[in-house]
């Protein structure tokens, strides 16, 4: 990712754009801050928040004409917030150290004071030339300030180093400025106004006048207006001393519209509660306070738990992982952060301005493995799994005693191994009302896809078109939109359909009872831009008297289970939890037609059933009862299922048996999950256990159990185990490692 | 990663093929170019090591992940 990639992601998430408030602000009070900090009655913090926007905090904070409420989201449900009200504050000043520069702002009223507030910020000398008493001046603004009030902020101006000096009445405008590096004029004081006849501001940006280093501004009706031109034109003085461009970049100075969404069509309208004419007390503050709806975004995050897991939003998630991409020595800390997005798009399909992690994510998983920088354990067992699926899991044929195929049936290999007694009966049904149907299984690819891999993608890619071919071409129907998604993104030849749209046209096969509640229906995120397929499986529901609810997020909105973008291999306490947030959003049974989907959800403890499971329901079964397929379950189901179709249906004789296949392994059920945990495949021990017998490589712990590992790739096995001779063995542990041990002794 | 194994607990586990008991042994493990050294049991005949399940799933693992990130 360079830079420009970065920005033009950076520039999608709009979640840094100040709220109404502020952007609408001519001096960018942050109202949101200040509403938190005064809703929860931390004042002083309060006061920070003002100090830091406006010049005059004293007697802006009770003056200002607040046009800040026009825009305030709030105005649409109930009424703006009355942020000029809340900002009844005590002010209290600190020294500022001085730079050496000497300027001067000419007017007692709020434009030049509020211009020399911001100097004294700046460093600078500032000394006030008057023309009228300030005092006088600022007490006839509004009944709102007392002698106390101003006098304070005039003190204050004192206490941090300003000089006031009357206006030398005998001396023209720019004599007097000579005596000062530059000098803004505040127009808002009559005898300021007098002085500087002649001299109007030529341009409402830099409010330079016709001559070099004078400034002046503050002719308007508005108070904050005539602060925030004080502003304005102290931002110029700077500029001028320091010959920098009194125009460049200055669009955001003023008002401006704010790019921030924020969704307000929950929000309930709420009226203000007025302030009463001696102002609000603490209580009525934090009230009106309370009402404010701390405007921000978030819109993907609200639904995301990956996107909450790490406590920030897409374009903070898009400098992190930039910064990461970027490190040549150190560590690489957003690693974890890269792999666990399940790559769903849900996000960029809710976003205002369709922001996708998907993109990113997969992207940078891309660079990492370019920059052979990917954690082998991010993905490995996934794609070892993908290659048994196209090995010896695979399966291609025309329908038995066919020479072609104008259709090839493609249940995929979340059915393959989760549902694995479903695919005969509905290939068998396929065959009887469509001709010509032969049966395809293998995996699309998408753990390749997933894992960052376009090497491995890409050669699985040319096999599978090729192996399409090699049937005449038919057209592919897909059991699993994730499938379908592959196909129809990178094997564009392909004519790929749903098998829902398939089943929608057909009379549907004589089923069992369903469910009298009602279920509530789940789209895997793979069918979140297959509108048909899913208006396809509600059809069906409906034929087969299935009453149905609707998830929160559903349609083009759904989530994902936990399993898309291979999340639960790269961080699996963070996929259990998007599955568990997930089913807890209705406490109906659910249904779903993905296995993968199903599966996560039975493993969270839902009962979920699959659309298959009512339309080829197993006798005698519930069709909610089927527990979790773990790892190697589905791994065994696959196998299985090709040599139990290729008995059934083509009449072949099964691949041979490998030796060590014909091992049993007898193990407890916490053993049992221990291995599930650990991702160790039962194919895998058996293969050690048959290696340490015929090698006699292992260790003898003296009480009948032994302990012996085996290195099949990357990873080195260890089982401890117990002979129960005959081929049958105990398995007592397993445990793994990807290091290596290369000395002090040989591998075993 | 020298002190990280319980040598005792495997006092008494022989070799199957040679019938000697494992002895603590300096070994090398490796991972993603990073080389350190450790105790481990091994065999003093046939040279085979036992990296005992506490190793595995505790410091090798974090140092997995440690080096995984680099
Ligand atoms: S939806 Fe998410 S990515 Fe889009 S602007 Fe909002 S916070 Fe940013
Ligand atoms: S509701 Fe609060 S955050 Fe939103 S614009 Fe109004 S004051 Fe600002
Ligand atoms: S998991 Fe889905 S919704 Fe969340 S960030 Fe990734 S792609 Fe977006
Ligand atoms: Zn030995």
């Amino acid at each position: 990712m360079d830079q420009s990639e970065l920005r033009r992601f950076e520039e999608l998430c709009i979640q840094e754009e100040p709220p109404w408030c502020q952007a609408s602000c001519p001096l960018h009070l942050d109202g949101r801050a200040l509403c938190r900090s005064v809703a929860d009655g931390r004042f002083a913090e309060a006061r920070r928040t003002i100090e830091k926007a406006l010049p005059l905090p004293e007697i802006l904070g009770r003056i200002c004409d607040a046009p800040c409420m026009i825009p305030c989201l709030r105005a649409r449900r109930g009424g703006g917030i009355a942020l000029g009200d809340q900002k009844n504050m005590v002010f209290s000043g600190s020294l500022i150290p001085k730079n050496g520069r000497s300027i001067a702002v000419a007017g007692g009223s709020l434009s030049a004071l509020a211009a020399a507030s911001d100097g004294l910020r700046k460093g600078f000398s500032v000394t006030i030339l008057t023309f009228e008493e300030p005092l006088t001046l600022l007490l006839a603004l509004s009944d709102r300030l007392t002698p106390e009030v101003v006098q304070r902020e005039l003190n204050w101006l004192a206490a941090v180093g300003a000089v006031f000096r009357p206006f030398p009445a005998d001396r023209a405008l720019d004599d007097v400025a000579s005596e000062f590096e530059a000098l803004y004029i505040g127009l808002d004081a009559p005898g300021a106004a007098a002085a500087a006849r002649g001299v109007a501001p030529l341009d409402p940006v830099s409010l330079e006048t016709g001559h070099p280093g004078l400034f002046a501004g503050g002719d308007s009706p508005s108070f904050i207006q005539r602060a925030a031109e004080g502003r304005r034109g102290m931002i110029s003085v700077e500029r001028f001393l320091q010959g920098a461009s009194l125009h460049s970049g200055r669009e955001k100075e003023g008002p401006f519209e704010t790019r921030l969404f924020t969704d307000i069509s929950d929000v309930a309208p709420l009226p203000p509660s007025p302030a009463p004419p001696e102002g609000y007390d603490v209580a009525g503050a934090k009230e009106e306070a309370a009402r404010c709806l701390q405007c921000q975004c978030m819109e993907c995050v609200k639904r995301c738990v990956y996107l909450q897991e790490y406590r920030g939003y897409p374009k903070r998630y898009a400098r992190e992982i930039y910064n990461n991409l970027a490190i040549v020595q150190g560590s690489r800390t957003s690693n974890r952060m890269i792999n666990s997005c399940s790559l769903c798009g849900q996000c960029e399909r809710i976003c205002p301005n369709g922001f996708s992690m998907r993109d990113l994510c997969l992207g940078a998983r891309r660079e990492m493995v370019r920059q052979n920088r990917m954690p082998p354990s991010a993905h490995d067992f996934a794609l070892e799994d993908m290659a048994l699926s196209n090995s010896t899991g695979a399966l291609l044929r025309h329908a038995p005693g066919r020479e072609a195929s104008s259709y090839l049936f493609f249940p995929g290999c979340h059915l393959a191994g989760g549902s694995p007694g479903t695919i005969a009966p509905l290939y068998d049904f396929l065959r009887d009302r469509i001709d010509g149907v032969g049966l395809w299984l293998r995996c699309c690819g998408a753990p390749a896809r997933w894992a960052g891999r376009e090497d491995l993608f890409d050669s699985a890619m040319e096999e599978l078109k090729e192996q399409w071919a090699s049937m005449g071409s038919p057209t592919v129907i897909t059991a699993c939109t994730g499938c379908l998604d592959v196909l129809r993104r990178d094997a564009l030849e392909i004519e790929a359909v749903s098998l829902w749209t398939v089943l929608k046209d057909m009379p549907l096969p004589p089923h069992g009872p369903v469910p009298g509640e009602p279920m509530a229906l789940h789209d895997p995120c793979t069918a979140a831009e297959m509108s048909d397929v899913r208006a396809a499986v509600r059809d069906i529901c409906s034929s087969l008297g299935i009453a149905m609810e609707e998830l929160p997020e559903t349609g083009e909105r759904t989530s994902c289970c936990g399993f898309g973008g291979l999340q639960r291999n790269a961080n699996e306490p963070l996929a259990d939890r998007v599955a568990a947030a997930r089913v807890e959003e209705n406490p109906r049974d659910y249904l779903t037609y993905c296995a993968m989907c199903r599966n996560l959800f039975a493993r969270a403890g839902k009962r979920t059933a699959h659309l298959l499971d009512f339309l080829f329901p197993e006798a005698g079964k519930d069709s909610f009862d089927r527990p979790y397929a773990g790892c190697s379950r589905q791994r065994d189901d696959r196998l299985a299922l090709v040599r139990a179709l290729q008995s059934s249906h083509w009449m072949e004789e099964n691949r041979p048996m490998e030796p060590h296949e014909s091992i049993v392994l007898v193990m407890d059920d916490s053993v049992l999950a221990l291995l599930e945990k650990r991702r160790i495949v039962h194919d895998t021990v058996k293969r050690l256990l048959f290696e340490a017998e015929r090698t006699g490589a292992s260790m003898d712990r003296g009480d009948g159990t032994f302990i012996a590992s085996l290195r099949p790739s990357l990873v080195t096995y260890w089982v401890e185990y117990r002979p129960l001779g005959d081929g049958r063995y105990e398995v007592l542990g397993a445990w793994s490692h990807r290091m290596v041990v290369t000395e002090g002794g040989r591998r075993p | 990663m020298t002190a990280l194994v319980d040598l005792e607990k495997y006092a008494g586990v022989t070799c199957t093929r040679c019938r000697c008991p494992l002895e603590p042994t300096k070994t090398e493990i490796t991972y993603l170019g990073s080389v350190f050294t450790v105790d481990l049991p091994a065999c003093p005949s046939c040279g085979m090591v036992l990296v005992p399940e506490e190793l595995a799933m505790g410091k090798m693992l974090d140092v997995e992940k440690i080096l995984e990130d680099k």
